[in-house]
């Protein structure tokens, strides 16, 4: 569901709340460093406040405009630091043992994300939108300037690309198992 | 979990036949979400800036930055001041600016494939798993296990079924080695600086103590954090400019359509001379569109265009992993037509070693498999079953990057170029053997084998 437009800076600041929760979780889901998300935070705001009078409703939500500047901010960030965003990052966080004795199937976590490197930048941005952020296709689409028709053939295409990669993965693990 | 499901079902149906897999993968993305670390006070501080902020704004008008001239400051300021510092201590200056290389040993970088594998062990894997990429045949792979249950698997889906054929000039490549360069490290100035730095008296203590310094890297800041940012990074003897200003945000306002590249190269070209950034080694500015299929299709206009001035070493231009010609970059903000980046400047003294070269017919299987970058290409930018045909390659070099526990450096392979007949396109094959085993290891080709059930 989008939110409503503010219609004026004052709706803004009052609106702040209601943003602030979404952009930090954005911001934090791809740099997981509490001082890098404050600081991205505040520029995403202050420039937001800086440019509201630049902002039309006609051409999209605020909420997808404010995604845009929080996702410029964070790529000035990282350029201004001479890094790249490195959203790869943001699948370092280790795996549940459980999953994996749950289904029975033998992944090698480290594997997995290697396997994450297989897609394209844009590829993994779509998938952390979707899945973290938890952004509708219609959101993710205005952010990242793209239809949601390509949006969703991306993701698709995503997984399936991922799917047959841990496939293959799991298929060698276990010829790598059988010759041992 | 159960609505992302219906919705990539609904976006491909044939991914339902692999539901288990999928379940596994979305909980592991799922499971992998961070916990949010959030300071409550942060975020109440941060609202008292906005509204100061709104309140602070709502009649103030704006004013642009005299950008160019902070810039040529900033740089001039970046290489002048230890310039002018070291010439009145008559101590010697190190120059980013001079181009040369020198011959060492053979094998003098050590294991070039970077991956934890040596080449011997990417060649059996790829071979005894059936990985394919254009180190074993099709056939081979088919017949490599009996077992009924294990099959090639061709997706006709998502894979994009093109492939290359070569169609150029007889090629004859029987050289046994390739020099291979790796750009000289040069810490003598970070050892200058830092024992500068050493010297100076902050009145609280004493730090040529502690030891000895160097000085790795600076940050020169505009004073209001609006404007011109240097970094110089002396460690590895390069440069770069970053800029900002609030009033960049204003792209829902004006841009519609991309710029042509001449007035691209003409914002970039006036950055360049300005600033007086030394363009020695480099040639002739160009807008690198090798990204364009993927990224800018839909008549979507992107923020940012980066114009290259390609380095040339020996002729030759250094083409990077993922695409497109190395150099001196200067990144163009299209709302504004300003130069909002520029990276790439940096000192050019290589060391060049000799490494095994790959065989004519390793190279030509390679680069009818796509070469590196063959996995990447996507299906909407050629149909199904196409054949391309590639013409006769020219010799340039690739960027390859070596991960090391203890130090990841890159390294120029010589590599073949072979352009794609009637597109812009290009297949690239790196010489060098053991660089040449290790992308297969990486990205291997189709045919892989399947196994229907887990």
């Amino acid at each position: 569901m989008m939110n409503e437009n503010p219609q004026n800076l004052s709706e803004f600041g009052e609106m702040y709340d209601e943003f602030f929760s979404k952009i930090y979780n954005f911001v934090f889901y791809r740099t997981q460093d509490k001082n890098t998300s404050e600081e991205v935070t505040s520029q995403t705001f202050l420039k937001a406040a800086q440019k509201f009078h630049t902002f039309r409703p006609g051409k999209g939500s605020f909420q997808g405009w404010l995604y845009r500047i929080a996702r410029n901010s964070l790529t000035d960030f990282y350029r201004s630091k001479k890094q790249h965003v490195d959203l790869e990052a943001a699948f370092s966080v280790s795996s549940s043992e459980d999953i994996e004795k749950e289904v029975s199937i033998k992944l090698d976590f480290e594997k997995f994300k290697e396997a994450l490197s297989i897609l394209k930048p844009e590829a993994k941005e779509i998938i952390i939108m979707r899945l973290w952020d938890g952004l509708s296709f219609k959101e993710i689409a205005e952010i990242i300037g793209k239809s949601e028709a390509n949006c969703k053939m991306i993701l698709s295409r995503s997984v399936k690309k991922l799917q047959e990669h841990i496939t293959v993965l799991t298929f060698i693990l276990s010829f790598i198992f059988l010759i041992k | 979990m159960e609505k992302i499901l219906e919705e990539l079902y609904a976006s491909d149906p044939e991914l339902k036949k692999h539901e288990k897999v999928l379940k596994v993968l979305l909980k592991e993305l799922l499971v992998a979400k961070p916990d949010i670390e959030l300071s409550e006070s942060f975020k109440a501080e941060l609202r008292e800036k906005v509204w100061a902020r709104i309140d602070e704004i709502k009649d103030a008008p704006r004013v642009k930055w005299p950008i160019f001239a902070f810039a040529g400051a900033a740089v001039f300021a970046v290489i002048m001041v230890p310039v002018i510092y070291f010439a009145g201590l008559e101590k010697p200056i190190v120059s980013f600016g001079e181009f040369k290389i020198e011959s060492v040993s053979e094998n003098a970088f050590g294991s070039l494939s970077g991956d934890g594998f040596s080449a011997e062990d990417a060649a059996l894997s790829s071979t005894d798993a059936g990985r394919g990429g254009g180190m074993i045949s099709e056939e081979k792979a088919a017949v490599s296990d009996e077992d009924a249950s294990i099959e090639p698997y061709y997706d006709d889906y998502y894979y994009p079924y093109y492939s290359y054929t070569y169609a150029g000039d007889e090629l004859t490549f029987s050289a046994d080695s390739v020099e291979v360069l790796k750009r000289k490290k040069d810490t003598s100035l970070s050892k200058q600086l830092g024992s500068m730095f050493a010297d100076i008296d902050f009145g609280l203590m004493d730090l040529s103590k502690l030891g000895d310094f160097e000085l790795s890297n600076i940050q020169l800041s505009p004073p209001s954090g609006e404007g011109y940012s240097v970094y110089a990074d002396f460690a590895n003897s390069e440069i770069s400019i970053s800029y900002w200003d609030p009033n960049m945000w204003n792209y829902w306002e004006s841009v519609t359509s991309m710029p042509p590249d001449d007035v691209l190269i003409a914002v970039a070209d006036d950055f360049i001379n300005k600033t007086g950034i030394s363009l020695q080694g480099h040639g002739e500015a160009e807008v690198n569109h090798y990204d364009d299929e993927y990224y800018y299709y839909d008549g979507w206009v992107p923020d940012y265009v980066d114009v290259v001035y390609p380095l040339e070493i020996d002729g030759k231009h250094v083409y990077s992993e993922w695409g497109g010609k190395m150099g001196i970059t200067a990144t163009v903000y299209i709302p504004d037509m300003l130069v909002s980046y520029v990276y790439g400047i940096k000192s050019h003294v290589y060391e060049s070693s000799s490494y095994e070269a790959a065989s004519i017919e390793d190279i030509l299987a390679a680069a009818e498999e796509g070469g590196v970058d063959g996995w990447y290409r996507y299906d909407w930018v050629y149909d199904e079953n196409t054949v391309l045909e590639l013409d006769t390659p020219s010799m340039q070099y690739m960027q390859h990057w070596v991960y090391d526990d203890y130090e990841s450096f890159e390294v120029y392979v010589p590599a073949y170029v072979f352009p794609v007949i009637g597109s812009d396109d290009y297949v690239v094959v790196p010489l060098a053997s053991e660089v040449m085993q290790s992308w297969w290891w990486d990205y291997p080709d189709e045919p892989v084998l399947y196994e229907e059930e887990i």
